[in-house]
């Protein structure tokens, strides 16, 4: 089974806790606004349930940073924010007035989500590796703009019943906007137990 | 270890290592191309002699992820500017925009990593966004603005139509008044003649009146429905009459055809005096009476128009030359005016015929 004990959930929400956290410190640090992101709600699901996720946001389109890891562990990790909420966050960060007048994500605005997604995943990652003492290597973030079901098409393909699937639900509150995101980590089997394990080993550490 | 840079300068990005104590451990050739800085200058420095923006906290300290976990960092130009901005350099032609991605290249040494910055030129791509958001914003105001001009047309149209409506209620009230007048004063004369002599000038009124009752009630206030008009047209006419018509049957053979009121008020002036003849010669007391009136266009907008009635026919003195009556007079007149050729006989009762072309504009 796929799944996590209560206190290994637990763990997850604090590493994601801890990893936005960080990432939020870097966008205020970096940017003129001040950026609150915390983590809401975490789910672990095998692949092969996905369509429960899929089917109350079919329609909505996702600006989507990917980034592979490998080494320890490896699979894939993404953050997701709707495309219409990820073009106002853009507009917001560089100070550009929110209209209606410029409604696209150009290659200059998708490269600023780029970076926003890479921080993200970078803090959420990097912390992960720290505390439980994994080697990754990670590959350049890439920029999609996709629907979650192809989303999930394109990054399982043939392996659904091979992997499982972490969402962590995020909220951002940049000045009076709320936006809600997600980060979803892509696992395999292996991958999960090894994580799994991991988790329990940093567990029976702090006892 | 040098040697291992030796790829970079087959790469057209511009590609720059230094270690984590930010010294410049390689510059492509790339480089030296966009930025104006020969490798040998630059090499062996500390980056932030020549890039000040590098060394600000919020990029040393992502850059830190890049030195100890080997994580790959983007800094956009959105967010950073042109973190590559030569600190002398007064020629803005090397002041390029540029999206720079960092990626770590293990040092040989435990948790350490060099850094490769990848310095993508985004001047030209930059240009043409903001090109294209200009013209966006043009084009965008632009449309507002027609849409603006376009509502100002609809509301004068809808001003327009409202007033149109209202001079035909007027013209309609009026022809109505001078119609009760002529009633009043019908009622001080006692001559039969004269009385019918009014009462056709009524009836020839009242045509008109109908049509501008009908345009100022309909939706459409630059076109009358033939068919329905005529129906109303035969029936007040009907009305006004002092004979009695509960024997008469009409049979309307009517296209629906709809047409300005330049063509609908000679063919109603025309309809008045060819059915009130016919019920005032054409139908005896116990005999059933038919009247049937015809309309139909073909498609080269040819109109036949035909009335006839079941009664005796013209007299056979008439021959085929019109009366020289006043109504006959009125129906040649405006068949004439309609560009039309009218004509009568006898065929099992009394029949006219009217034909005409109607223009192109005057038709629906």
């Amino acid at each position: 089974m796929l799944t996590y004990t209560k206190k290994e959930i637990d763990a997850l929400q604090e590493f994601a806790g801890i990893g936005i956290g960080r990432a939020a410190n870097s966008l205020n640090s970096m940017l003129q606004s001040h950026v609150d992101l915390k983590p809401t709600n975490i789910s672990v699901f095998s692949a092969k349930n996905i369509e429960e996720d899929i089917s109350s946001r079919e329609m909505i389109n996702y600006s989507i940073v990917e980034m592979d890891y490998s080494g320890n562990i490896s699979g894939t990790t993404c953050m997701l924010i709707s495309k219409d909420d990820s073009l106002k966050m853009v507009k917001l960060l560089v100070g550009e007035i929110p209209s209606a007048d410029e409604d696209e994500l150009d290659a200059i605005r998708m490269g600023t989500l780029s970076e926003i997604g890479n921080i993200v995943l970078n803090s959420f990652l990097g912390m992960m590796s720290n505390i439980l003492g994994m080697e990754l290597s990670y590959s350049i973030p890439r920029y999609v703009e996709n629907t979650i079901a192809s989303m999930y098409e394109t990054i399982l393909k043939d392996s659904i019943d091979e992997r499982a699937v972490i969402k962590i639900n995020s909220s951002f509150l940049v000045k009076d906007l709320s936006i809600n995101g997600s980060i979803i980590i892509f696992l395999s089997v292996d991958t999960f137990l090894k994580l799994n394990k991991l988790i329990n080993n940093y567990l029976k550490g702090i006892q | 270890m040098k040697g291992a840079f030796a790829p970079f300068d087959y790469i057209s990005d511009g590609i720059c290592v230094t270690d984590s104590a930010f010294k410049v451990l390689f510059w492509n050739k790339a480089l030296e191309n966009l930025l104006d800085i020969s490798r040998k200058t630059i090499t062996g420095n500390s980056i932030f002699e020549f890039f000040p923006e590098i060394d600000s906290p919020s990029v040393k300290m992502r850059l830190d992820q890049v030195f100890t976990n080997g994580m790959p960092v983007i800094f956009s130009n959105q967010l950073h500017g042109n973190l590559f901005s030569p600190a002398d350099s007064q020629n803005n032609y090397h002041n390029i925009e540029q999206h720079v991605i960092v990626t770590g290249m293990p040092s040989g040494k435990p948790d350490n990593f060099f850094a490769v910055f990848n310095i993508k030129d985004i001047s030209e791509l930059s240009k043409k966004i903001k090109e294209y958001r200009t013209a966006r914003k043009h084009t965008l105001l632009e449309i507002e603005n027609r849409k603006k001009v376009e509502n100002i047309l609809k509301e004068a149209l809808r001003d327009k139509e409202f007033l149109i409506k209202e001079v035909h209620h007027r013209v309609k009230n009026n022809l109505a008044l001078i119609g009760s007048i002529i009633e009043l004063q019908k009622q001080e004369i006692h001559n039969i003649e004269v009385r019918s002599l009014l009462d056709d000038l009524s009836s020839r009124i009242r045509s008109i009146t109908i049509i501008h009752e009908k345009l100022y009630k309909s939706s459409k206030n630059k076109y009358i429905e033939l068919k329905e008009y005529l129906k109303t047209l035969v029936d007040e006419i009907f009305n006004s009459m002092v004979i009695n018509t509960e024997n008469i049957q009409v049979i309307y053979q009517v296209e629906n055809l709809t047409v300005k009121p330049e063509t609908a008020i000679p063919l109603g002036l025309i309809t008045t005096e060819i059915v009130t003849n016919s019920l005032k010669y054409g139908f005896r007391e116990g005999i059933r009476g038919i009247l049937t009136i015809e309309l139909s266009m073909d498609n080269k907008r040819i109109v036949t128009f035909r009335i006839s009635d079941n009664g005796p026919g013209f007299p056979v003195e008439m021959g085929s030359e019109p009366l020289d009556s006043l109504g006959f007079r009125i129906i040649n007149a405006l068949s004439m005016q309609l560009g039309g050729d009218h004509s009568f006989q006898n065929n099992k009762g009394a029949e006219h015929l009217l034909t005409f072309k109607v223009p192109e504009n005057h038709v629906e």
